[in-house]
């Protein structure tokens, strides 16, 4: 086992630098030139050799792989360079984001979980009945959905129409409920599908028979074994959707106006603040590596035939 | 093992609950901003950023001028207003401008706004030149002086008479106390931001809110409200839903949010609505340097070819009214101009395109000329729905002469890029507005390497136009001026690479109770100070 959590842990320098040549590269690919795109942010009409100069100053005229390894050195110190735009530490500019975006997505993964564990475990214990049809429900419109219609349906009826919540903005729980209840419920989709599913087949493992047949209560069989088991591909969407909800609020912080660095994301795109970008790349590799890393942790302490499977090791 | 899986997820999920109380508590404490009577909310897409008139990103323009003041100020119809400066005299030769300034300004910490502080804010930009040498005057400063404590003297190396104009701009020409910043750094934080303006910069949290409160010591008229909050909302949609619920009380600005909602909250009748005067022109750029665009038979027969009055009411609902000028004709030197506005005629259209040699072949929906296709790329900004509803209806409205248009949406800055490459047959383009034209749009005119120039060049007087320009910068008689522009901007019409198609407007948006809104003349400040709420 600890041989397998040592290959997981090392897995992960290797990915992730392919992930962030990748998409340092494509970043470089782009055919806008930060330069220019700092010039048109300040509404200035910029001479060639203004232009120039700029590029100059970014270390633009240097060649991607230099620019790359110069930007892994510096990321090894947690020095994500200077935004372009405001000359500020990238680091502490996010950093500074940051908290706004994982109590949203903690919120969030707080329903998601609540809502969906019991619709989804006794959807999966009696199929084709009232609580069934509901999760089928959920999960059908939950993966049609976008985000932001969502997000301004709920402000519509729930905000404008009945005044339960303030439309954007921070300062009170009240604030968190609408951007957390769009963001949790495509999970919510996702989970109470995964659960049902895993529920059912897991009904008709052995380990279920047996244990009726050596007598156990049913209470103990479900609460237990059916329980714990069935519960591990969730985990694993759980991981991913970590991963997802950190970087993937995006849409929501715009919408609720939210403070969180997945909006300040979206400015530094338009502006192609490469530092930003970077930094924001790097840290969401490494938020969902992590996130990878944990659940599949968690899910071999729940069923440790996953690590001799995929460890090939005790 | 179950113990360690529910300790593990009992830890997860109890320090998710007391991340979250932390951060609601934090965020208690910082105050929401609940509105009160004397205090006017106003949405804005982004954060003010750094408040300080020097600096350019990010920034927002507006918010600047409500706290930092120009000598000049710039009026209707181009009007120069005496400011900061009360009066000014300019030497004969065009080189010469002395400013008498008012003497009883002082900056917000209690400092006397005075010629060294003027002066100080001038070296403070000469010393930056690169950055701002994009405002024409800069680059032709020669030396600056505090003559005695209220004068302050501007020597240029040539004459330019738009040295006024461009003093009115909200960056980098207006005054903060920058002696202060400069002796404590600490005092370049944004809260403590020094101005003379009729606003100071009272509480602010980025990406979320700011609050600026009336400045009672203002030399000029005070504003009416005690306060003005500007609460960042990107996204459109809730800008509207926001005002709705009532939380905002004013949306303002240009394509703030989409006409739709605008109209649709206007027919309620609950909200009060207006429309500025034009502010800038939204122009379609042909590359003449692209052969089928270089002759002007071509060009003209485009221009006659789509009904613009229907693009403007279809695309706009009206709100922007169909252009008949490249220049707005509310602004200095653009109200009498040497061009004949151009009626939708689509059968003169054909005439011109078979009388160039582009005729149709049988069986054919696209024109040809030896052989050749009569076919066009126009670019638009993808993020932009006007100009891509624009691009969709001039290219129906074309394949009905015969002209393939083919259209791509790209990005802002490519579509920059590529216009300042000379990379495009077709473009979208609106001017600067007030205060920077028509001296600015003449000037990337006569300028290479902002498209303009290159895009204009299969026009016989090219090299005329480019000189008139460069003599109109430098004429320092009003009358010669006025001449000047009209034959410029008429010839550059009358030549239809540059054919008007709309004036773009502002627009405003406020709740039932306020009152006494009013549009400034430059496009880029407002100082708020006439609004209130009853």
């Amino acid at each position: 086992m600890s041989m397998y959590i040592m290959k997981r842990i090392l897995m992960i320098v290797p990915i992730f630098l392919i992930a962030t040549f990748v998409t340092y590269g494509m970043i470089s690919l782009s055919p806008v030139d930060p330069a220019e795109a700092y010039f048109a942010a300040a509404h200035i009409q910029a001479t060639d050799q203004m232009i120039e100069d700029k590029r100059a100053e970014l270390g633009l005229d240097q060649h991607f792989v230099v620019q790359y390894l110069e930007s892994l050195k510096r990321i090894s110190q947690f020095d994500f360079g200077l935004s372009y735009l405001t000359d500020k530490p990238v680091f502490q500019e996010i950093t500074s984001r940051m908290s706004a975006t994982i109590q949203l997505s903690i919120s969030s993964l707080l329903i998601a979980i609540v809502v969906s564990v019991p619709i989804g475990f006794f959807a999966g214990m009696k199929k084709n009945s009232l609580i069934d049809h509901l999760s089928r429900a959920l999960s059908f419109i939950g993966a049609s959905i976008p985000s932001f219609w969502l997000g301004y349906l709920l402000i519509f009826f729930l905000s404008v129409k009945f005044d339960l919540f303030p439309v954007e903005g921070t300062g009170s729980w009240q604030h968190l409920v609408l951007p957390s209840l769009t963001l949790a419920f495509p999970l919510i989709a996702v989970y109470t599908r995964l659960l049902r599913t895993s529920v059912m087949d897991n009904l008709k493992e052995p380990y279920v028979l047996f244990a009726r047949t050596r007598g156990l209560r049913e209470k103990l069989i479900i609460g237990k074994h059916l329980f714990r088991m069935s519960i591990s591909p969730m985990i694993a969407g759980l991981g991913m959707n970590l991963g997802n909800l950190m970087t993937g609020a995006i849409i929501v912080e715009v919408v609720f106006s939210w403070p969180g660095f997945g909006r300040y994301f979206i400015d530094a795109l338009f502006n192609r603040d490469i530092p930003v970008i970077q930094g924001y790349v790097v840290l969401a590799s490494a938020i969902f590596l992590l996130a990878n890393l944990l659940v599949d942790l968690l899910q071999m302490m729940i069923d440790p035939r996953i690590a001799r499977v995929r460890g090939g090791s005790k | 093992m179950i113990n360690r899986t529910h300790s593990i997820i009992g830890i997860t999920l109890t320090s998710a609950l007391l991340l979250g109380a932390c951060s609601t508590g934090e965020a208690d404490n910082q105050g929401s901003q609940a509105p009160d009577e004397h205090t006017l909310t106003f949405a804005w897409p982004y954060d003010i950023g750094e408040m300080d008139p020097h600096v350019y990103v990010p920034s927002q323009l507006f918010a600047q001028s409500m706290m930092y003041e120009p000598l000049v100020t710039y009026g209707e119809g181009g009007e120069l207003i005496p400011h900061l400066a009360e009066s000014w005299d300019i030497s004969e030769d065009g080189l010469e401008y002395t400013f008498h300034l008012r003497d009883d300004v002082e900056f917000t910490n209690g400092t006397t706004f005075d010629a060294d502080a003027v002066q100080s804010n001038f070296e403070n930009i000469l010393e930056n030149i690169d950055i701002h040498s994009w405002l024409g005057f800069i680059p032709k400063i020669n030396d600056t002086e505090a003559v005695d404590e209220y004068t302050f003297k501007i020597t240029l190396t040539e004459p330019y008479y738009p040295t006024l104009q461009e003093l009115t701009v909200v960056r980098p020409v207006r005054f903060g106390d920058t002696n202060v910043q400069d002796l404590d750094p600490a005092l370049q934080d944004i809260q403590k931001s020094v101005g003379t303006g009729p606003w100071i910069l009272d509480d602010y949290k980025v990406d979320e809110y700011a609050t600026f409160v009336r400045n009672d010591n203002y030399w000029g008229d005070l504003p009416e409200e005690e306060s003005l909050t500007i609460k960042v909302i990107p996204d459109a949609e809730t800008r509207v839903l926001a005002f709705e619920k009532g939380d905002v009380d004013l949306i303002y600005g240009e394509g703030i949010i989409s006409l739709d909602s605008f109209k649709q909250l206007e027919s309620t009748g609950e909200y009060k609505t207006s429309v500025s005067d034009p502010v800038a022109t939204r122009q379609l750029v042909m590359n003449t340097t692209k052969e089928q665009l270089s002759d002007e038979r071509v060009r003209q027969a485009l221009h006659y070819g789509f009904n613009k009055q229907g693009l403007v009411e279809g695309v706009t609902s009206g709100l922007e009214e169909a252009a008949d000028y490249i220049l707005p004709p509310n602004m200095p030197y653009t109200s009498n101009i040497d061009a004949t506005p151009i009626e939708y005629d689509p059968d003169k259209a054909i005439e011109l395109l078979e009388e160039a040699g582009w005729t149709l072949p049988n069986g054919s929906q696209v024109r040809e000329k030896d052989g050749q296709p009569l076919e066009f790329e126009l670019m638009y900004n993808s993020s932009e729905s006007i100009q891509k509803t624009m691009a969709e209806t001039l290219q129906s409205e074309w394949t009905a002469l015969g002209v393939k248009l083919d259209i791509v949406g790209i990005e802002l800055s490519t579509q920059i890029e590529r216009f300042k490459a000379n990379d495009f047959d077709m473009n979208f383009f609106s001017n600067y507005g007030a205060p920077y034209d028509p001296h600015t749009f003449a000037n990337i005119i006569a300028t290479e390497g902002f498209g303009f120039n290159e895009a204009i060049s299969s026009y016989e007087n090219k090299d005329e136009i480019i000189e008139q320009i460069d003599t109109v910068l430098k004429s320092t008689d009003e009358e010669e001026r006025e001449e000047l522009y009209r034959e410029i901007l008429g010839s550059l019409q009358e030549q239809a690479a540059i054919v008007p198609i709309s004036y773009v407007n502002k627009i405003a948006l406020y709740q039932e109770d306020i009152s006494d809104f009013t549009f400034s003349p430059n496009r880029d400040e407002h100082s708020f100070s006439g609004i209130k709420r009853n």
